[in-house]
């Protein structure tokens, strides 16, 4: 008979005002892969916090294999036998594979660490999974996928016997994504418990092919529960987005306005002359940059917005040279910039939406009065723009960090648009964002694209890649190695050039 | 409703602070054997019940302000300048030379220069800091600690040696009245007091003025909150920095120089002594709100004021005053610190 290894019982958790758990049920077997899919803002992360002992529920019980259990801390749910691999890795990035691996076990020999012993048992564990991985290289220096390899790899060492995924496919290439299914299946066979979260409907399919029980939330509750046999995509999919309808909307490709010559040429080397970066974009066009993170898109930013000009080569837009503009001159000229890093880049979130309304265009004659701000014109344009743009806040003097994520970098995108910009620099738009309020965000973003307005997408989301842009390029080591047209692009060629075919 | 929300809090927040300090007094003296009672009261009366006391007070409020608007500003940049205390010593030095050396002058000329010069030196050692600080990314408090000893030591020297020109005490030559800046004389008593009180409230307000009102004082609060956004709104906060210290400096040093024409006309060895350091602490309280701020520092004179009373007029150790300093700046602004230390935690990610 199979033990019950997981089983949660009306779970209660709010924060605040918010409702982030109403009572919960859920039950997983010993050996099961489970997966637990919904939007943004579901509940599932908070739901797996209290297994990972980061937060209490209000109300409710936790048994581990049939044990009352009150995770205090994340020692105490690895002591339970669970261990999170989160979407940010908790790794410490000066240590090697093997310090990291063997970090908190009490595999010890008089009081020392035993390190031979550690090493061969990393060794293999390291082959058994086949993970390229060298037990001494510093952490610091692995990739993302191989980041997380090290975090399975930790507990898998520390013979956890129930592991839980939070949303780590969502930063793998689709190959890295096939190989980590291969390591689930390995995980069953070895009789462990797994449970797998994700947000993306893209996702279910896939999951399909390898869960055993799914559970869906939205709102804070369990809204459907299918096991293997009635496992159906298109009533999953249904679940996770609710009754009402949402407009799915359908980006039209724009139309590049390819008369005349492109606006923006790059023709520059990153990283000392190594790296190769060639584009052109002409108006209305959705120019997608991909790539694994870290491979030069931080760079290529850094360039064209005026931050940094560790660069050789040129950009021009309009027939001006950039290099040695300042990041106020370049906006000026009609380029604008939204950073992935919404709350601590793009704005300030202990600041007014008023103050941040005026972000970067602080100095602009509209907003101030003989070298003073004019704060009648700085409120009444706040209002405006929550008003057209349907944002909810409570008025312009509540601070940002009050507003939803969706409707923050809506009010933020309304922002850069306000100062009818030609180019428009996005980076991961819509991370974070539920379905409705991502959707929205493209809505107000091709308004602006059938004015003519130039996109450069710089996304590590796949599908976002290919819907919205014209053409693509994928980074590899700070160089443009491919680049295609999204008609002819896939995701499994993007995925392969991304790792240039290495896992 | 917000309005009224803006004003509560800060005034909440003091009666706080009042409440708290209170209880430090009183749990204090009642370890040290005394009566709360008798050790307040002694207080009240030694800072503000008689003109003399509280001209005294006043005068010490107008410098620990100097040095508070030197720390605040700065640290609404994100600094934290340490460096009020040798900036003091080096602004009063600079007023008690120029001062003296150029009585020759038509009259107010040597006023203006004496209080130039004090501005200039703070500045001139503000500026030091900051440019190692953007040149060579070495910790403002590291060399601003640094240099104020190297103030403190330099100042010694001269006061002690080249110039110095009393017998009893060692202090610097008397400045001529056309350096001095007009003063009260309290009638009956012995203290003066010194417009620099008028001078400090009216940069505070300025200061509060020009952080809401000026883009410059906007993307000072910027800086402070993100150097990322900083970055992005594209402000050069390497300009930023220098420019904040040099700034801090120059209000350090103006308050020394101030204190020094309006108060003592001469530049006694030491007599500046943990005024920067209590600006500082005034600035923590606060947290840099500019009411805040005048409030914080008329308190942490009074408690100055009162430590001198006890130490000649009563059998009350003048060390409590110092004990009930302490003690607010660690319970009122630990708060403080540990917001700023997860703003420092949000920047890990940032990329300059």
């Amino acid at each position: 008979m199979t033990q019950v290894a997981i089983t949660m019982t009306s779970i209660h958790k709010s924060f605040d005002d918010v409702v982030a758990n109403d009572g919960v049920s859920i039950e997983i077997k010993e050996g099961e892969v489970c997966a637990i899919v919904g939007e943004n803002g579901a509940g599932k992360t908070t739901l797996m916090n209290m297994l990972s002992g980061s937060v209490q529920p209000d109300l409710g019980s936790i048994k581990i294999y049939g044990k009352f259990c009150r995770l205090k801390s994340r020692a105490d749910a690895i002591k339970a036998g669970i261990g999170t691999v989160h979407q940010h890795f908790k790794l410490v990035s000066s240590f090697t594979v093997l310090d990291n691996v063997i970090l908190g076990h009490k595999l010890r020999e008089r009081g020392f660490i035993s390190y031979q012993t550690a090493t061969e048992k990393v060794r293999e564990l390291i082959d058994r999974f086949s993970f390229q991985l060298l037990f001494d290289e510093p952490v610091g220096s692995l990739s993302a996928s191989q980041k997380q390899q090290v975090e399975i790899l930790r507990f898998v060492y520390h013979e956890t016997p129930i592991l839980i995924f939070d949303e780590t496919t969502s930063i793998l290439t689709p190959i890295e994504k096939e190989r980590f299914f291969q390591g689930i299946e390995l995980f069953r066979k070895e009789g462990r418990t797994v449970v797998l979260i994700s947000h993306k409907i893209s996702e279910i399919s896939e999951l399909l092919g390898i869960a055993d029980k799914m559970y869906v939330m939205r709102k804070g509750k369990v809204v459907a529960e299918y096991e293997k046999a009635d496992f159906d995509l298109e009533k999953i999919s249904r679940a996770v987005v609710g009754d009402e309808e949402i407009a799915v909307y359908d980006v039209p490709r724009s139309i590049a306005d390819s008369r005349g010559a492109p606006p923006l040429r790059v023709h520059m080397s990153l990283k000392k002359g190594q790296g190769r970066v060639a584009f052109s974009i002409s108006p209305g066009e959705v120019f997608g940059i991909t790539g694994v993170p870290g491979n030069g898109e931080r760079e290529i930013v850094d360039a064209l917005f005026g931050i940094k000009n560790a660069y050789n080569g040129r950009i021009t837009w309009k027939g001006t040279d950039l290099k040695g503009l300042t990041t106020e001159q370049i906006r000026r000229l009609g380029i604008a910039y939204l950073p992935e890093d919404r709350e601590n880049r793009a704005s300030i979130s202990l600041f007014t939406l008023a103050e941040n309304r005026i972000l970067g265009y602080h100095k602009t004659d509209a907003f101030t009065r003989k070298k003073r701000f004019d704060f009648s014109k700085i409120y009444e344009d706040t209002r405006r723009l929550l008003d057209k743009y349907h944002i909810v806040a409570p008025d312009e003097l509540s601070k940002a960090e009050n507003l939803s994520g969706g409707d923050l970098q809506k009010f933020l995108l309304a922002r850069e648009l306000e100062g009818s910009p030609e180019l428009l620099i996005l980076e991961q738009p819509t991370r974070g964002l539920d379905i409705r309020a991502a959707e929205e965000f493209y809505e107000i973003l091709q308004r602006s694209k059938e004015k003519g307005l130039a996109v450069i997408l710089i996304s590590y989301d796949l599908d976002e890649i290919l819907r919205i842009s014209n053409r693509i390029a994928v980074l590899y080591d700070y160089s443009i190695i491919y680049e295609v047209e999204a008609e002819k692009a896939t995701g499994r060629s993007i995925g392969l050039y991304m790792t240039r075919g290495r896992f | 409703m917000r309005f009224l929300s803006r004003w509560i809090s800060p005034v909440a927040y003091f009666l706080q602070i009042v409440i708290i300090g209170i209880v430090v007094v009183s749990l204090i003296s009642c370890l040290a054997g005394l009566s709360p009672l008798k050790v307040m009261s002694a207080y009240w009366f030694s800072a503000f019940m008689n003109l003399n006391n509280l001209a005294i007070t006043l005068n010490k409020s107008a410098l620990i302000l100097f040095a508070a608007l030197a720390a605040a500003i700065p640290l609404r940049g994100g600094l934290f300048n340490a460096g009020g205390e040798g900036q003091i010593y080096l602004g009063g030095l600079s007023a008690a030379l120029v001062g003296f050396y150029l009585k020759e002058l038509p009259t107010p000329l040597p006023l203006i220069f004496a209080v130039a010069a004090g501005i200039g030196m703070g500045a001139a050692w503000g500026c030091i800091a900051g440019i190692i600080k953007v040149k060579r990314k070495v910790h403002e408090v590291v060399t601003t600690i640094i240099l104020n000893y190297v103030a403190l030591y330099l100042v010694d020297f001269l006061v002690r040696g080249p110039f110095c020109a009393g017998y009893e005490m060692a202090r610097t030559a008397r400045i001529s009245e056309s350096a001095s800046l007009p003063a009260l004389t309290i009638a009956g008593g012995s203290a003066i007091l010194s417009p620099g009180i008028l001078l400090a409230v009216g940069l505070c307000v300025l200061y509060g003025w020009y952080m809401k009102n000026k883009p410059q004082g906007y993307e000072v609060r910027i800086i402070g909150q993100s150097r990322d956004a900083a970055t992005y709104a594209g402000i050069d906060y390497k300009y930023y920095y220098v420019r904040l210290m040099v700034v801090g400096g120059m209000l350090a040093g103006l308050g020394g120089a101030v204190d020094l024409t309006g108060v003592h006309r001469t530049f006694y060895a030491g007599s500046f002594s943990g005024y920067g350091y209590d600006g500082l602490a005034a600035a923590l309280i606060s947290k840099c709100h500019p009411v805040g701020l005048v409030i914080a520092s008329v308190f942490i004179a009074s408690l100055r004021s009162a430590d001198r009373y006890f130490q000649l007029c009563t059998d009350i150790s003048p060390n409590i005053t110092l004990i009930i300093e302490a003690a607010l700046v660690f319970l009122v602004s630990g708060k403080y610190i540990v917001r700023k230390l997860e703003i420092g935690k949000k920047s890990t990610n940032e990329r300059n």
